[in-house]
Protein backbone atom coordinates (compact mmCIF):
# COMPACT_ATOMS: atom_id res chain seq x y z
CA UNK A 1 0.00 0.00 0.00
CA UNK A 2 1.50 3.41 -0.87
CA UNK A 3 1.82 6.69 1.37
CA UNK A 4 -1.20 8.60 0.50
CA UNK A 5 0.85 11.68 1.16
CA UNK A 6 3.91 13.00 -0.44
CA UNK A 7 6.90 13.75 2.02
CA UNK A 8 6.75 16.96 1.98
CA UNK A 9 3.29 16.54 3.52
CA UNK A 10 3.77 14.13 6.14
CA UNK A 11 6.61 16.49 7.08
CA UNK A 12 4.31 19.03 7.37
CA UNK A 13 1.48 16.84 9.27
CA UNK A 14 3.51 15.98 11.76
CA UNK A 15 5.00 19.53 12.30
CA UNK A 16 1.11 20.61 12.86
CA UNK A 17 1.45 18.07 15.53
CA UNK A 18 4.41 19.41 17.54
CA UNK A 19 6.50 17.11 16.37
CA UNK A 20 10.23 18.00 14.44
CA UNK A 21 10.96 14.69 11.93
CA UNK A 22 13.88 13.96 9.33
CA UNK A 23 14.68 11.00 7.87
CA UNK A 24 17.28 8.60 8.30
CA UNK A 25 19.16 6.21 5.74
CA UNK A 26 20.24 2.82 6.84
CA UNK A 27 23.42 3.74 6.98
CA UNK A 28 22.44 5.97 9.68
CA UNK A 29 23.46 9.06 7.66
CA UNK A 30 19.91 11.80 8.00
CA UNK A 31 18.21 13.42 5.05
CA UNK A 32 16.40 16.66 5.18
CA UNK A 33 14.59 18.25 3.31
CA UNK A 34 12.02 14.74 3.57
CA UNK A 35 12.41 12.82 0.28
CA UNK A 36 10.94 10.05 -1.86
CA UNK A 37 14.36 8.29 -1.17
CA UNK A 38 18.20 9.11 -0.46
CA UNK A 39 19.67 11.75 -2.48
CA UNK A 40 22.19 10.46 -4.65
CA UNK A 41 22.08 6.93 -4.38
CA UNK A 42 17.79 6.25 -3.72
CA UNK A 43 18.35 4.16 -0.60
CA UNK A 44 15.62 3.97 1.39
CA UNK A 45 14.74 6.38 3.80
CA UNK A 46 13.00 6.04 7.26
CA UNK A 47 11.74 8.35 9.33
CA UNK A 48 12.92 9.98 13.03
CA UNK A 49 12.02 12.38 15.26
CA UNK A 50 14.18 15.13 16.39
CA UNK A 51 14.67 16.31 20.14
CA UNK A 52 15.38 19.56 18.91
CA UNK A 53 18.80 20.41 19.66
CA UNK A 54 21.81 22.09 17.97
CA UNK A 55 24.00 24.46 17.30
CA UNK A 56 23.99 27.82 15.23
CA UNK A 57 26.12 26.84 12.31
CA UNK A 58 25.51 30.84 11.41
CA UNK A 59 23.73 33.37 11.26
CA UNK A 60 23.17 37.08 9.87
CA UNK A 61 21.44 39.96 11.20
CA UNK A 62 19.44 42.25 9.27
CA UNK A 63 18.35 45.75 11.34
CA UNK A 64 15.16 46.85 10.35
CA UNK A 65 13.03 50.37 10.30
CA UNK A 66 12.47 51.47 13.63
CA UNK A 67 11.31 50.54 16.39
CA UNK A 68 10.82 47.10 15.22
CA UNK A 69 13.90 45.11 16.22
CA UNK A 70 16.81 43.37 13.80
CA UNK A 71 15.41 40.31 12.23
CA UNK A 72 17.90 37.28 13.05
CA UNK A 73 18.09 34.49 10.66
CA UNK A 74 20.16 31.57 11.23
CA UNK A 75 21.50 28.04 9.65
CA UNK A 76 21.30 25.73 12.86
CA UNK A 77 22.91 22.16 13.10
CA UNK A 78 20.48 20.00 14.87
CA UNK A 79 22.08 16.99 16.45
CA UNK A 80 20.95 14.57 15.07
CA UNK A 81 22.93 15.60 11.82
CA UNK A 82 20.81 17.71 9.55
CA UNK A 83 20.48 21.69 8.94
CA UNK A 84 17.67 23.84 8.77
CA UNK A 85 16.97 27.61 7.89
CA UNK A 86 15.53 29.49 10.79
CA UNK A 87 15.02 32.67 12.96
CA UNK A 88 16.13 33.35 16.24
CA UNK A 89 13.46 35.80 18.70
CA UNK A 90 15.03 39.18 18.44
CA UNK A 91 17.97 39.84 21.33
CA UNK A 92 21.53 39.73 21.66
CA UNK A 93 22.75 38.43 18.42
CA UNK A 94 24.42 34.86 19.58
CA UNK A 95 27.92 33.94 17.95
CA UNK A 96 28.39 30.84 15.74
CA UNK A 97 28.13 27.66 17.84
CA UNK A 98 25.82 28.58 20.39
CA UNK A 99 23.53 26.08 21.45
CA UNK A 100 19.88 26.89 20.39
CA UNK A 101 16.64 24.49 21.10
CA UNK A 102 13.34 24.36 18.55
CA UNK A 103 10.27 26.43 18.61
CA UNK A 104 7.82 24.54 17.04
CA UNK A 105 5.41 26.91 15.60
CA UNK A 106 2.10 25.04 14.92
CA UNK A 107 -0.20 27.99 14.24
CA UNK A 108 0.66 29.83 10.85
CA UNK A 109 -0.17 29.32 7.45
CA UNK A 110 3.24 26.74 7.02
CA UNK A 111 4.02 25.32 10.51
CA UNK A 112 7.55 25.96 11.12
CA UNK A 113 10.24 25.85 13.08
CA UNK A 114 12.15 29.01 15.12
CA UNK A 115 14.85 28.64 17.06
CA UNK A 116 16.24 30.06 21.11
CA UNK A 117 19.42 30.25 22.48
CA UNK A 118 19.35 27.52 25.63
CA UNK A 119 19.85 28.97 28.70
CA UNK B 1 39.31 10.45 -20.80
CA UNK B 2 37.48 12.51 -19.20
CA UNK B 3 34.25 14.49 -20.13
CA UNK B 4 35.38 17.68 -19.65
CA UNK B 5 37.97 17.25 -23.01
CA UNK B 6 34.86 16.35 -24.95
CA UNK B 7 33.81 20.20 -24.56
CA UNK B 8 34.86 21.74 -28.35
CA UNK B 9 38.12 23.55 -27.25
CA UNK B 10 38.50 26.49 -29.22
CA UNK B 11 35.87 25.22 -32.26
CA UNK B 12 33.16 28.15 -31.53
CA UNK B 13 34.16 31.92 -31.06
CA UNK B 14 32.43 35.07 -29.78
CA UNK B 15 32.51 37.00 -33.17
CA UNK B 16 29.86 39.98 -31.80
CA UNK B 17 29.34 41.15 -28.50
CA UNK B 18 27.18 44.42 -27.63
CA UNK B 19 25.81 46.13 -24.69
CA UNK B 20 22.98 48.40 -24.26
CA UNK B 21 20.67 50.67 -21.96
CA UNK B 22 23.09 50.33 -19.00
CA UNK B 23 22.47 52.17 -16.13
CA UNK B 24 18.88 53.48 -16.74
CA UNK B 25 17.02 53.31 -19.91
CA UNK B 26 12.99 54.20 -19.17
CA UNK B 27 10.78 53.73 -22.39
CA UNK B 28 11.89 50.31 -23.06
CA UNK B 29 10.68 47.26 -21.47
CA UNK B 30 12.99 43.81 -20.86
CA UNK B 31 12.05 42.64 -24.12
CA UNK B 32 12.58 45.18 -26.38
CA UNK B 33 15.91 45.78 -24.57
CA UNK B 34 16.87 42.16 -25.03
CA UNK B 35 16.25 42.59 -28.77
CA UNK B 36 18.22 45.88 -28.94
CA UNK B 37 21.26 43.98 -27.56
CA UNK B 38 20.65 41.55 -29.57
CA UNK B 39 20.60 43.31 -32.98
CA UNK B 40 23.69 45.08 -31.83
CA UNK B 41 25.58 42.75 -31.52
CA UNK B 42 24.92 41.10 -34.64
CA UNK B 43 26.17 44.28 -36.02
CA UNK B 44 29.00 44.30 -34.21
CA UNK B 45 29.79 40.99 -36.02
CA UNK B 46 28.80 42.15 -39.30
CA UNK B 47 25.92 39.72 -39.26
CA UNK B 48 22.65 40.17 -39.97
CA UNK B 49 19.25 39.00 -38.06
CA UNK B 50 18.68 36.74 -41.00
CA UNK B 51 21.72 34.31 -40.05
CA UNK B 52 20.81 33.37 -36.65
CA UNK B 53 19.66 30.08 -36.29
CA UNK B 54 19.38 29.31 -32.41
CA UNK B 55 18.34 32.00 -29.73
CA UNK B 56 19.20 31.79 -25.80
CA UNK B 57 17.91 33.78 -23.16
CA UNK B 58 16.43 33.98 -19.89
CA UNK B 59 14.08 36.95 -19.48
CA UNK B 60 13.80 38.34 -16.07
CA UNK B 61 9.76 38.39 -15.32
CA UNK B 62 9.12 36.00 -18.62
CA UNK B 63 9.11 31.96 -18.10
CA UNK B 64 8.56 31.59 -22.09
CA UNK B 65 10.64 34.47 -22.89
CA UNK B 66 12.36 32.08 -25.71
CA UNK B 67 9.12 32.23 -27.11
CA UNK B 68 8.56 35.98 -26.86
CA UNK B 69 12.04 37.00 -28.26
CA UNK B 70 11.63 34.37 -31.13
CA UNK B 71 8.17 36.17 -32.21
CA UNK B 72 9.52 39.53 -31.98
CA UNK B 73 12.69 39.28 -33.72
CA UNK B 74 11.00 36.43 -35.83
CA UNK B 75 13.71 34.45 -35.92
CA UNK B 76 13.21 30.82 -37.40
CA UNK B 77 15.47 29.50 -34.96
CA UNK B 78 16.16 25.59 -34.99
CA UNK B 79 16.75 25.74 -30.76
CA UNK B 80 15.47 28.31 -28.77
CA UNK B 81 17.08 27.65 -24.88
CA UNK B 82 15.18 29.62 -22.24
CA UNK B 83 17.16 27.18 -19.46
CA UNK B 84 17.25 28.90 -16.29
CA UNK B 85 19.98 28.36 -13.60
CA UNK B 86 19.73 32.38 -12.47
CA UNK B 87 22.84 34.48 -13.08
CA UNK B 88 24.54 32.02 -14.57
CA UNK B 89 22.28 30.59 -17.15
CA UNK B 90 23.91 32.18 -19.66
CA UNK B 91 27.22 30.92 -19.61
CA UNK B 92 25.14 27.64 -19.96
CA UNK B 93 23.82 28.73 -22.94
CA UNK B 94 27.35 29.01 -24.25
CA UNK B 95 28.47 25.96 -23.28
CA UNK B 96 24.75 24.22 -25.23
CA UNK B 97 25.33 26.49 -28.19
CA UNK B 98 29.01 25.39 -28.64
CA UNK B 99 28.08 21.44 -28.66
CA UNK B 100 25.36 22.42 -31.38
CA UNK B 101 27.70 24.47 -33.33
CA UNK B 102 30.72 22.06 -32.81
CA UNK B 103 27.58 19.26 -34.36
CA UNK B 104 26.93 21.53 -37.30
CA UNK B 105 23.15 21.47 -35.82
CA UNK B 106 23.38 25.32 -36.00
CA UNK B 107 25.54 27.88 -37.52
CA UNK B 108 24.90 31.06 -35.58
CA UNK B 109 23.60 31.65 -31.82
CA UNK B 110 22.42 34.48 -30.73
CA UNK B 111 22.62 34.74 -26.74
CA UNK B 112 20.68 38.09 -25.07
CA UNK B 113 19.50 39.16 -21.88
CA UNK B 114 17.62 42.99 -20.78
CA UNK B 115 16.26 43.70 -18.03
CA UNK B 116 14.85 47.39 -16.97
CA UNK B 117 14.22 46.42 -13.67
CA UNK B 118 15.88 49.91 -12.20
CA UNK B 119 13.17 51.61 -14.18
CA UNK B 120 10.37 49.60 -13.41
CA UNK B 121 10.40 48.60 -10.09
CA UNK B 122 13.45 49.87 -8.45
CA UNK B 123 14.30 46.80 -6.75
CA UNK B 124 15.96 43.61 -7.39
CA UNK B 125 13.31 40.95 -9.64
CA UNK B 126 14.36 37.89 -8.33
CA UNK B 127 13.50 34.47 -9.62
CA UNK B 128 14.01 32.85 -5.96
CA UNK B 129 10.98 31.01 -4.77
CA UNK B 130 11.10 29.73 -1.08
CA UNK B 131 10.32 26.31 -0.45
CA UNK B 132 8.06 25.33 2.52
CA UNK B 133 11.22 24.76 5.17
CA UNK B 134 12.50 28.71 3.97
CA UNK B 135 9.08 30.90 3.43
CA UNK B 136 7.40 30.69 7.31
CA UNK B 137 11.27 32.81 8.48
CA UNK B 138 10.65 35.57 5.74
CA UNK B 139 14.68 35.89 4.49
CA UNK B 140 15.07 37.98 2.06
CA UNK B 141 16.64 36.34 -0.68
CA UNK B 142 19.42 36.59 -2.01
CA UNK B 143 20.98 38.12 0.44
CA UNK B 144 20.34 36.10 3.45
CA UNK B 145 22.26 33.33 1.89
CA UNK B 146 25.51 35.29 0.82
CA UNK B 147 25.50 36.96 4.66
CA UNK B 148 25.22 33.64 6.26
CA UNK B 149 28.10 32.38 3.39
CA UNK B 150 30.40 35.81 4.64
CA UNK B 151 29.71 35.20 8.51
CA UNK B 152 30.81 31.57 8.20
CA UNK B 153 33.89 32.25 5.99
CA UNK B 154 35.09 35.20 8.85
CA UNK B 155 34.18 32.92 11.25
CA UNK B 156 36.49 30.22 9.54
CA UNK B 157 39.27 32.17 8.13
CA UNK B 158 39.12 35.37 9.92
CA UNK B 159 38.18 37.80 7.07
CA UNK B 160 37.36 40.83 7.70
CA UNK B 161 34.99 43.82 6.62
CA UNK B 162 37.91 45.58 5.73
CA UNK B 163 38.44 42.34 2.87
CA UNK B 164 34.83 42.66 1.66
CA UNK B 165 35.19 46.60 1.30
CA UNK B 166 38.87 46.13 -0.90
CA UNK B 167 36.57 44.54 -3.36
CA UNK B 168 33.80 47.34 -2.90
CA UNK B 169 36.77 49.96 -3.75
CA UNK B 170 38.45 47.73 -6.36
CA UNK B 171 35.10 47.49 -8.26
CA UNK B 172 34.97 51.19 -8.13
CA UNK B 173 37.87 51.67 -8.65
CA UNK B 174 37.62 50.16 -12.43
CA UNK B 175 34.40 51.86 -12.81
CA UNK B 176 36.07 55.08 -12.39
CA UNK B 177 38.00 54.04 -15.82
CA UNK B 178 34.82 52.75 -17.81
CA UNK B 179 32.50 55.41 -19.42
CA UNK B 180 29.68 53.13 -19.34
CA UNK B 181 29.46 52.18 -15.75
CA UNK B 182 26.52 53.35 -13.37
CA UNK B 183 28.68 54.10 -10.43
CA UNK B 184 32.25 55.60 -10.80
CA UNK B 185 32.21 58.46 -8.34
CA UNK B 186 35.40 57.64 -5.66
CA UNK B 187 35.10 55.15 -2.56
CA UNK B 188 36.78 55.29 0.36
CA UNK B 189 36.98 52.43 3.07
CA UNK B 190 35.29 55.09 5.31
CA UNK B 191 32.57 55.22 3.40
CA UNK B 192 32.19 51.74 2.84
CA UNK B 193 32.44 51.12 6.44
CA UNK B 194 29.66 54.02 6.95
CA UNK B 195 26.98 52.30 4.54
CA UNK B 196 23.93 51.31 5.94
CA UNK B 197 24.05 46.95 7.11
CA UNK B 198 21.48 45.12 5.31
CA UNK B 199 22.05 41.79 5.86
CA UNK B 200 25.60 41.33 8.54
CA UNK B 201 28.54 41.37 7.46
CA UNK B 202 27.05 42.45 4.25
CA UNK B 203 26.32 46.26 3.82
CA UNK B 204 24.51 47.86 0.83
CA UNK B 205 27.97 48.80 -0.24
CA UNK B 206 28.55 45.27 -0.55
CA UNK B 207 25.79 44.28 -2.69
CA UNK B 208 25.37 44.89 -6.69
CA UNK B 209 23.43 47.36 -8.04
CA UNK B 210 19.86 47.26 -9.21
CA UNK B 211 20.44 48.48 -12.83
CA UNK B 212 18.97 48.69 -16.41
CA UNK B 213 20.88 46.94 -18.67
CA UNK B 214 21.29 44.58 -21.74
CA UNK B 215 23.95 42.66 -22.98
CA UNK B 216 24.36 39.72 -25.42
CA UNK B 217 26.74 38.09 -27.59
CA UNK B 218 26.93 36.04 -30.89
CA UNK B 219 28.57 32.66 -31.36
CA UNK B 220 29.50 31.05 -34.37
CA UNK B 221 32.39 28.80 -35.45
CA UNK B 222 35.63 29.77 -35.43
CA UNK B 223 36.68 29.20 -38.84
CA UNK B 224 34.09 31.10 -39.48
CA UNK B 225 33.71 33.76 -37.11
CA UNK B 226 37.79 34.35 -38.90
CA UNK B 227 35.94 35.76 -42.02
CA UNK B 228 33.74 38.44 -39.83
CA UNK B 229 34.06 41.92 -38.75
CA UNK B 230 36.58 41.37 -35.55
CA UNK B 231 39.07 39.06 -34.64
CA UNK B 232 37.97 35.94 -33.19
CA UNK B 233 37.59 35.20 -29.05
CA UNK B 234 37.78 31.88 -29.20
CA UNK B 235 35.78 29.60 -26.49
CA UNK B 236 38.45 27.51 -25.20
CA UNK B 237 36.65 26.07 -22.31
CA UNK B 238 33.81 25.72 -20.09
CA UNK B 239 32.30 23.32 -17.15
CA UNK B 240 29.64 24.15 -14.82
CA UNK B 241 28.55 22.64 -11.22
CA UNK B 242 25.16 22.66 -9.28
CA UNK B 243 25.26 21.95 -5.26
CA UNK B 244 22.03 22.98 -4.09
CA UNK B 245 19.04 25.49 -4.31
CA UNK B 246 18.33 26.93 -0.53
CA UNK B 247 21.31 27.90 1.21
CA UNK B 248 20.47 25.32 3.76
CA UNK B 249 21.25 22.44 1.71
CA UNK B 250 24.93 24.11 0.64
CA UNK B 251 27.54 21.62 1.23
CA UNK B 252 29.82 24.00 2.80
CA UNK B 253 28.88 27.42 3.31
CA UNK B 254 32.45 28.46 2.32
CA UNK B 255 33.54 26.68 -0.92
CA UNK B 256 31.19 26.50 -4.09
CA UNK B 257 30.96 24.72 -7.35
CA UNK B 258 33.31 26.91 -8.80
CA UNK B 259 35.77 24.43 -7.77
CA UNK B 260 34.23 22.05 -10.32
CA UNK B 261 32.74 24.10 -12.87
CA UNK B 262 36.37 25.94 -13.04
CA UNK B 263 38.49 22.59 -12.89
CA UNK B 264 36.61 21.26 -16.11
CA UNK B 265 37.23 24.44 -17.52
CA UNK B 266 40.59 24.32 -17.17
CA UNK B 267 40.99 20.95 -18.21
CA UNK B 268 38.84 21.82 -21.70
CA UNK B 269 41.28 25.03 -22.37
CA UNK B 270 44.51 23.47 -21.38
CA UNK B 271 45.30 25.77 -19.31
CA UNK B 272 45.37 27.17 -15.79
CA UNK B 273 44.52 29.95 -13.13
CA UNK B 274 48.20 31.10 -13.25
CA UNK B 275 47.79 31.77 -17.23
CA UNK B 276 44.78 33.93 -16.93
CA UNK B 277 45.32 37.93 -17.67
CA UNK B 278 42.16 38.54 -16.04
CA UNK B 279 38.79 37.48 -14.12
CA UNK B 280 35.51 38.42 -15.15
CA UNK B 281 33.08 37.03 -12.30
CA UNK B 282 30.00 37.42 -10.75
CA UNK B 283 30.38 39.66 -7.93
CA UNK B 284 26.39 39.38 -6.32
CA UNK B 285 27.97 40.57 -3.27
CA UNK B 286 31.43 41.76 -2.23
CA UNK B 287 31.76 37.71 -0.90
CA UNK B 288 31.30 36.32 -4.01
CA UNK B 289 34.57 37.93 -5.32
CA UNK B 290 36.59 36.76 -2.71
CA UNK B 291 34.65 32.77 -2.98
CA UNK B 292 35.17 32.36 -6.54
CA UNK B 293 39.25 33.69 -6.54
CA UNK B 294 39.57 30.91 -3.81
CA UNK B 295 37.36 28.39 -5.78
CA UNK B 296 38.62 28.89 -9.08
CA UNK B 297 42.34 28.50 -7.83
CA UNK B 298 43.85 31.78 -7.46
CA UNK B 299 44.74 31.81 -3.87
CA UNK B 300 44.01 29.07 -1.78
CA UNK B 301 41.07 28.47 0.48
CA UNK B 302 40.47 30.91 3.34
CA UNK B 303 43.30 33.46 2.24
CA UNK B 304 40.63 35.05 -0.58
CA UNK B 305 40.30 38.34 1.92
CA UNK B 306 43.61 38.60 2.57
CA UNK B 307 44.42 38.00 -0.97
CA UNK B 308 42.15 40.89 -2.16
CA UNK B 309 44.15 43.23 0.23
CA UNK B 310 46.32 46.59 -1.04
CA UNK B 311 44.27 47.19 -4.28
CA UNK B 312 45.42 43.37 -5.92
CA UNK B 313 42.87 43.24 -7.70
CA UNK B 314 42.15 46.74 -8.30
CA UNK B 315 43.84 49.02 -11.64
CA UNK B 316 46.91 48.71 -11.12
CA UNK B 317 46.88 45.58 -9.09
CA UNK B 318 48.70 41.72 -9.71
CA UNK B 319 45.16 40.18 -11.17
CA UNK B 320 42.83 42.29 -12.80
CA UNK B 321 39.20 41.24 -11.97
CA UNK B 322 36.00 42.94 -13.17
CA UNK B 323 37.82 45.46 -15.45
CA UNK B 324 34.37 47.21 -16.24
CA UNK B 325 33.33 47.76 -12.43
CA UNK B 326 31.43 44.50 -12.28
CA UNK B 327 27.70 44.25 -10.80
CA UNK B 328 29.20 45.98 -7.95
CA UNK B 329 30.01 48.93 -9.65
CA UNK B 330 28.76 48.88 -13.36
CA UNK B 331 26.04 47.51 -14.04
CA UNK B 332 23.58 44.55 -12.53
CA UNK B 333 20.11 43.90 -14.61
CA UNK B 334 18.64 41.44 -12.00
CA UNK B 335 21.12 38.99 -13.47
CA UNK B 336 24.78 39.91 -14.57
CA UNK B 337 26.87 36.89 -16.18
CA UNK B 338 26.05 37.72 -19.50
CA UNK B 339 28.91 40.75 -18.95
CA UNK B 340 31.32 38.77 -18.01
CA UNK B 341 31.64 37.25 -21.48
CA UNK B 342 30.70 40.93 -23.02
CA UNK B 343 33.70 42.54 -21.04
CA UNK B 344 36.35 39.87 -21.39
CA UNK B 345 35.64 40.05 -25.24
CA UNK B 346 36.46 43.75 -25.19
CA UNK B 347 39.54 43.47 -23.27
CA UNK B 348 40.74 40.65 -25.79
CA UNK B 349 39.91 42.79 -28.77
CA UNK B 350 41.98 45.37 -27.49
CA UNK B 351 38.61 47.70 -27.11
CA UNK B 352 38.29 48.68 -23.20
CA UNK B 353 39.64 52.18 -23.47
CA UNK B 354 41.74 53.65 -20.58
CA UNK B 355 40.84 50.56 -18.67
CA UNK B 356 42.43 48.01 -21.28
CA UNK B 357 44.79 45.37 -19.62
CA UNK B 358 48.52 45.33 -21.17
CA UNK B 359 47.96 41.82 -21.87
CA UNK B 360 44.67 40.52 -22.46
CA UNK B 361 44.70 36.98 -24.21
CA UNK B 362 43.03 35.03 -21.76
CA UNK B 363 40.26 35.38 -19.68
CA UNK B 364 38.23 33.34 -17.05
CA UNK B 365 34.80 34.29 -17.02
CA UNK B 366 32.87 32.41 -14.00
CA UNK B 367 28.65 33.23 -12.86
CA UNK B 368 26.50 32.16 -10.27
CA UNK B 369 23.14 31.63 -10.25
CA UNK B 370 20.24 31.12 -7.13
CA UNK B 371 22.38 31.69 -3.69
CA UNK B 372 25.63 30.56 -4.63
CA UNK B 373 24.04 27.25 -6.10
CA UNK B 374 25.01 26.79 -9.81
CA UNK B 375 28.39 28.04 -10.99
CA UNK B 376 29.81 27.81 -14.81
CA UNK B 377 33.15 29.01 -15.81
CA UNK B 378 34.09 30.12 -19.21
CA UNK B 379 37.44 30.55 -20.11
CA UNK B 380 37.66 32.96 -23.31
CA UNK B 381 41.09 33.40 -25.75
CA UNK B 382 42.55 35.52 -28.37
CA UNK B 383 43.59 33.16 -31.64
CA UNK B 384 46.95 33.13 -30.49
CA UNK B 385 45.62 30.94 -27.60
CA UNK B 386 44.01 28.52 -29.49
Amino acid sequence: MPDLIGPEARYLAALRDGRLTFQRREDGGTVFPPRLVAPGDGAPLSWAESAGFGVIHSITEQPQRPPAPPRLLVLVDLDEGFRMLSHLASGPVPSIGTRVRALIDREGEIPSVAFEVVP
Amino acid sequence: MSPDHAFPRGATAIAGAATFGVGECPGFTALEMTAKAGLMALADAGLELTDVDALFTALPEDILGGLALAEHLGVNARFVDNNRTGGSSFLNHLMTAAFLIDARYIRTALITYGSNQRSASGKLVSALRPSVHEAPHKPMMPITGYGLSAARHMHLYGTTRDDLGAVALAARGWAALNPEAFRRDPLTLEQYHAARIVSSPLGVLDCCLVTDGAAAVVLTATDRARDLAHPPVAVLGAGTMTTHKEIAQMPDLTVTGAVQSGARAYAAAGYGPADMDMVQLYDAFTINTILFLEDLGFCPKGEGGRFVQGGAIAPGGRLAVNTNGGGLSCVHPGMYGLFTLVEATRQIRGQAGARQLAKADLAMCHANGGVLSSQTSVILGALETL
